[in-house]
């Protein structure tokens, strides 16, 4: 075990290693693996953003939602309606896709204003279940429950395959939403969520308006769900309205819980697990359902981890590598002890 | 009335413990499974009906008594739910409390599933439900059915009351659901009192299951519109008045047939995302439901 102290050389080496692997591990698989299994990951990636939004909102800015699904699907289908319905081509669907997310996610969130604590988990709960019956029901637009298949797909440049450029492109667009995450977790409008998270009333004794924080935050949080949802889309090209059932959403909270909400690292291993679980069951040819093993992860990380894999994550790493904060104003000697 | 059934159920856990029960549905579908497979003959088509067969004396029951069973299952269930999971969690927030009730549907779903397969099933309905079985009021059609699940819900309600008003559990569970600590002080256990209402919470969700499976047809699938309902009249109702349940669940159930009818652009596919958004109406306007305390809380 060694320390390294924040921003010294040695920690930026240590950051770049970091990210490098992280990338490479990440690409990798599309030109190793065939296409079947090398998808999988496309579609990881594309629920780690997914996930990225939904820590967000019930980790860090302390509101729960259980309709995360229904931001996806809203992704998804612009996505797929601006591609097959108005010919756009899909990078202007990918741009557009967090934009109409975010709409929908602040209408949920200015209802969750006013709809507080126990309330709130039933409203959420109705607008994932209602969200698929609003499909079929306006399916001139949407396809309804046949679904609405993604028509102009990419072209991928020489010497690649399409999956495997579908792949690049998810694997860069989940880099910016995570770079994006970071520096806006960081910037003062992240703290300002974080302070009204906390405690609402000091928050706002600071200055900070806490009910356009609160529904900002809503907003993000599903845009960033969107911008999943549209990746998705691009991995699986159709979507159908029987897709964005309930347990649809219910799996991606679970997911995002056991990762560990609040935590970015949360998203990547919640991401994991979404498509890990149901690969180790099917290769294992078990007829158990992946809710069942949600369900039961959820309960069991509930009841012995608050923090999620990630924290299980970060102390394992901890016994290799720590970080040691820098105080501003006293140079920092050899052999303090990690904070 | 259906939904005022399971609205009862939900309310009755948050009076005792101040949570929602997500999962209340699915311990209903389980129940109801249990029921049906005390109704059926060893088949090889039916999981745990050879197992009946072979350890519960007088298989297969009379459906009445398969239904007393489910309700028997569906308290045990509950009690156990609450005592493993919902207890080691709940005191330590909101959100730990909702995603474990979240984790629970999702594994009752899940183990449904494993045990009894994705297949849709006939139930036999509780009360007599040939063409000819009605009675004539004034031209309308009061068909047994109705008038029975009526009744059924009516004198369990009727039950339940004279169970909180008049016996010294009932006062117990009033204690407690207004003053824990107090009520520990004067020597009631919090704890049991908490497992008599899930107990009571999980009957009453297996008997609205077995009430609702006729029309529904059962699956795994089966109670999670109903949940949605429920939840809908459990909240328009106010979440803390077992009597606002009831007429909050009659009134969504009204509003979904006439909305459905008479609205033509709504029409009966889009009965579920009307009724919530009149609970989401009635929620902006009173924050606590039509019945329910109203509650200063801090900002």
């Amino acid at each position: 075990m060694f320390g390294v102290e924040r921003g010294s050389a040695a920690w930026r080496v240590l950051v770049a290693v970091g990210a490098v692997v992280a990338v490479v591990a990440v690409t990798a698989p599309a030109f190793v693996l065939d296409p079947i299994p090398a998808r999988l990951f496309t579609r990881f990636v594309a629920l780690a953003v997914v996930l990225l939004g939904l820590q967000l909102v019930v980790g860090v800015s302390g509101q729960l939602s259980l309709c995360h699904g229904v931001f996806v699907a809203v992704g998804s289908y612009t996505a797929a309606i601006t591609n097959t319905t108005w010919g756009w081509p899909i990078w202007a669907g990918l741009l557009l896709s967090p934009v109409t997310a975010f709409v929908a996610g602040s209408l949920v969130g200015v209802l969750a204003l006013r709809i507080r604590a126990t309330y709130l988990g039933p409203v959420t709960l109705g607008v994932a279940v209602a969200f698929p019956m609003l499909l079929k029901r306006f399916s001139w637009l949407t396809g309804g429950a046949t679904g609405l298949p993604l028509l102009r797909e990419m072209s991928p440049p020489a010497g690649l395959a399409l999956h495997q450029w579908n792949h690049l492109v998810s694997v860069a667009v989940a880099f910016v939403a995570f770079v994006l995450m970071r520096n806006l977790q960081q910037s003062a409008i992240g703290l300002s969520v974080r302070a009204v998270a906390g405690n609402a009333f000091s928050a706002s004794t600071s200055g900070v308006d806490v009910r356009a924080t609160r529904v900002r935050a809503f907003g993000t949080g599903a845009a960033f769900g969107g911008l999943g949802g549209a990746l998705l889309v691009i991995d699986t090209p159709i979507v159908g309205a029987d897709s964005y059932d309930l347990f649809r959403s219910l799996g991606y909270y679970a997911a995002a819980v056991v990762g560990g909400v609040g935590s970015m690292l949360g998203a990547v291993l919640g991401g994991l697990l979404l498509i890990g679980v149901p690969w180790v069951l099917d290769t294992l040819g078990s007829r158990v359902g992946p809710n069942l093993v949600f369900g039961a992860l959820l309960v069991v990380s509930v009841a012995l981890s608050p923090g999620g894999l990630a924290v299980a994550v970060q102390r394992g790493m901890g016994l290799v590598v720590t970080v040691r904060e820098r105080i501003p104003g006293r140079p920092a000697k050899s052999g303090d002890e990690p904070t | 009335m259906i939904y005022s059934t399971i609205a009862l159920a939900l309310v009755i856990v948050y009076r005792a413990t101040g949570l929602l029960n997500v999962a209340q549905g699915e311990l209903s579908t389980m129940s109801t499974y249990v029921s049906l497979v005390l109704h059926t003959k060893a088949t090889p088509a039916l999981a745990g009906t050879g197992f009946a067969a072979a350890l519960v004396p007088f298989t297969p029951w009379p459906w009445w008594a398969c239904i007393v069973g489910g309700m028997v299952f569906g308290a045990l269930l509950a009690v156990v739910v609450e005592f493993l999971v919902i207890r080691r969690v709940a005191a330590r927030s909101g959100f730990a409390v909702i995603s474990a009730t979240v984790g629970t549907l999702l594994f009752l779903n899940g183990l449904v599933e494993r045990i009894w397969r994705p297949v849709v099933r006939g139930v036999p309905p509780a009360f007599p439900n040939a063409p000819a079985d009605y009675l004539s009021v004034g031209g309308a059609r009061l068909r047994y059915l109705t008038i029975g699940t009526v009744a059924t819900i009516a004198v369990t309600l009727a039950l339940l009351w004279l169970l909180l008003r008049f016996t010294k559990l009932g006062l117990a569970f009033r204690a407690v659901s207004s003053v824990p600590e107090a009520s520990r002080l004067v020597g009631i256990r919090p704890g049991r009192v908490t497992s008599v209402g899930w107990a009571i919470a999980g009957a009453i969700g297996a008997l609205a299951g077995a009430l609702v499976a006729p029309t529904v047809l059962l699956e795994p699938q089966m109670m999670v519109r109903v949940l949605i309902f429920s939840l809908v009249a459990a909240t328009v109702g106010g979440l803390d008045s077992l009597g606002g349940s009831i007429i909050g669940g009659v009134f969504i159930g009204l509003a979904q047939t006439m909305i459905g009818g008479y609205v033509g652009f709504i029409g009966s596919s889009l009965s579920l995302p009307g009724a919530l958004a009149l609970m989401i109406a009635i929620l902006l306007y009173r924050p606590t439901g039509l019945f329910g305390t109203r509650r200063v809380e801090r900002v």
